[in-house]
């Protein structure tokens, strides 16, 4: 009890509760801005704080953390930049939402709601990690090989207008994420002999380039059209009745972005974009058509990557896993003050976990603080004339790329990467596939050979493995769904049941 | 896309240190998708000739112009990508601050609608924060 009370500390230290709240502003910004990642933000606050005492080093990083991973929406709203790979999915609706001159209430409903999915995520992180994190480690490669296959299914939502368009672009982003050494064998994959591929295609860069330049140079085809004059709120508070509304959205979402957190590798990208493809298709009559400036749009990714992060830090904590590459840092935070991450962190050390706790909590109750209270800062960046913001953004977009590793390499990648996402939205191909791929193919291949390879090299023995354990076949049974829902004889069937109904 | 799925399904087949038959070697699945990638492309071929078909039919009775696929770049993206390119060549050379800021008041005077004196303020505030943020409290190694 006397351990559980630690939660307590950041909210009466005040050393602490000011490291959260300067955390969580700072994270918001630098989520916000496009080039700056939240992992690049902690990673950076890691060299900083390397000679503070392990409490405040980590208020200060979980207050980023969580203002980094809701910060990225800001931008995905205003300018469909997203901030974040896991911001990617707000974009979809949030920009339209503030084409539609909603952009403060775009803005209010990801912060509400985002608080509600993260303080979901801090009661998980508390009450269930033990739980959630024995699941995990129960998870076979066959297991992970479906999960990511199920993320890249998603392509069916993501790609507008076309869906074999959207499948061969997912594809397209599986074979740029395989590019570079083989982890199995050291062996050179689609490197043309470059040593440069050797090391694979960086992922931000990647980001940066499609969701970044792409974006500057696809607003100067429409420089000089007046576009809708947005019709900017500062400060906007929902009523009860449509807090209430979808207060059971989010909260569903919330427990998927959690569950999904927890998974290594699955971090907040993928837990927004399957929140975002429940939000499609468990909402029946939505606000607006998806895609169009659905309200569910934006309440669902943000509950579900904000959620993400409680997740994250289960397997992070009790098994010494990262969730994904922000808690793979936090996890060297660990080692630097001499702490070993893993079962016995909270046997050895359990003052410390409940620190973290009450940290993500506390971060929290800042970002809806500061969430609502600058709304109006952020709304006025969408008023800036194109002509200074879209210089600045490919500024920041250049600089931020130099920074990774300062290499003018990767500031080239930018650039091609910009390029082809220009073509790619002149000739109405989706970015969002091609990013999911990149994410994901890695997963894919190496999961998929280590899983043949666990069923004795024998592709009979590979499939009927998945009827073998409770978790592969609940596993296949959603995958083998998922499948179906996309086809033309399910939306027909679909259809036949609605139409019985009503 | 046709020729981008073969080149890749060739790349796999071809691809040194792996037998693109054995599941557990890295070409398999590389293989696996170029093919998936390929009838992707020849289905999204087929529905293009089709909508292109209706689309070509509907312009005959309404006279209206029938959209095709473009790999034409837009003048003024074309020259602000020359633009970008001239700023990160330069960048190596003139460091950032010099480098940026010559950027900027460049891309600024380019795109028009702003007067030289805001064009000027604005120019040298963001790259002096920029500085700032990037160098002093991030401490990130600027060119």
């Amino acid at each position: 009890m006397e351990n559980v009370l630690s939660f307590l500390i950041p909210f009466y230290n005040l050393e602490l509760l000011l490291l959260v709240a300067l955390g969580t502003i700072a994270g918001i910004f630098i989520g916000a801005i496009p080039g700056l990642s939240v992992t690049m933000a902690v990673a950076l606050l890691l060299s900083l704080t390397y000679t503070w005492e392990v409490l405040p080093a980590l208020a200060l990083m979980v207050g980023v953390y969580i203002g980094g991973v809701f910060g990225g929406s800001r931008a995905a709203i205003l300018m469909n930049m997203p901030g974040s790979p896991a911001s990617i999915a707000t974009s979809f609706d949030g920009y339209p939402m503030s084409q539609r001159g909603e952009a403060g209430i775009a803005l209010s409903l990801t912060t509400i709601y985002s608080v509600v999915g993260g303080i979901i995520g801090v009661i998980v992180l508390a009450l269930a990690a033990p739980l959630v994190s024995q699941m995990a480690l129960l998870f076979a490669q066959r297991d992970y090989f479906l999960i990511a296959i199920l993320g890249l299914l998603l392509v069916g939502s993501l790609s507008k207008g076309m869906l074999s368009k959207g499948i061969f672009i997912a594809g397209l982003g599986v074979i740029i994420g395989v590019v570079g050494m083989d982890p199995m064998t050291g062996a050179p994959r689609f490197t043309f002999g470059s040593l440069q591929l050797m090391t694979g295609v960086n992922f931000v860069v990647a980001v940066l380039g499609l969701f970044g330049l792409s974006e500057v140079l696809y607003q100067m085809r429409e420089l000089h059209k007046k576009g809708n004059v947005v019709n900017v709120r500062g400060l906007f508070i929902p009523p009860i009745a449509m807090f209430l509304k979808f207060l059971p959205l989010s909260i569903r979402t919330g427990v998927l972005g959690v569950l999904i957190g927890a998974l290594p590798g699955a971090g907040g990208e993928i837990a927004a974009l399957i929140s975002y493809d429940h939000a499609k298709r468990s909402t029946k009559n939505p606000t607006h058509p998806f895609g169009e400036g659905a309200h569910e749009g934006v309440i669902a990714p943000e509950s579900g990557n904000n959620a993400a992060i409680g997740g994250a830090m289960i397997p992070m904590l009790t098994l010494g896993i990262p969730g994904d590459a922000v808690t793979a840092i936090f996890i060297g935070a660990l080692f630097i003050h001499g702490l070993q991450p893993g079962p016995l962190l909270m046997t050895n050390t359990p003052d410390l976990f409940w620190v973290i706790v009450g940290s993500s909590l506390l971060a929290n109750i800042f970002l809806l603080i500061f969430g609502l209270l600058v709304v109006s800062i952020f709304v006025k960046v969408v008023t800036i004339p194109k002509q200074v913001l879209l210089p600045i953004v490919a500024l920041i977009t250049i600089v931020g790329a130099f920074a990774i590793n300062n290499s003018m390499t990767n500031v080239y990648w930018v650039i091609g990467f910009g390029i082809v996402g220009y073509f790619m939205k002149v000739n109405n191909f989706s970015v969002g596939p091609l990013v999911l791929g990149i994410i994901l193919g890695p997963m894919i291949d190496v999961s998929f050979r280590r899983a043949f390879m666990e069923a004795g090299n024998s592709l009979s023995n590979f499939f009927l493995s998945y009827f073998t354990s409770p978790i592969s076949l609940v596993l296949l049974v959603a995958f083998l769904f998922t499948v179906l829902s996309q086809t033309k004889a399910y939306e027909t069937l679909k259809g036949k049941v609605l139409a019985r109904k009503s | 896309m046709m020729v981008v799925s073969a080149v890749i399904l060739y790349m796999s087949i071809t691809m040194k240190r792996f037998d693109v038959t054995d599941p557990a070697g890295g070409s398999f699945l590389p293989a696996v998708i170029s093919l998936i990638m390929l009838a992707a492309a020849v289905t999204t071929l087929i529905k293009t000739w089709r909508t292109a078909k209706l689309e070509k039919d509907a312009s005959e009775v309404t006279n209206t112009k029938v959209n095709e696929p473009s790999l034409k770049l837009n003048v003024t993206v074309f020259y602000y990508l020359l633009i970008i390119i001239g700023f990160v060549i330069i960048l190596p050379y003139l460091s950032f601050i010099y480098a940026a800021l010559i950027f900027l008041v460049g891309s600024m005077l380019f795109l028009k609608n702003i007067s030289i004196v805001k064009n000027l303020i604005i120019s040298i505030c963001t790259v002096f924060v920029f500085y700032v943020i990037f160098q002093q409290f991030f401490n990130i190694v600027l060119p």
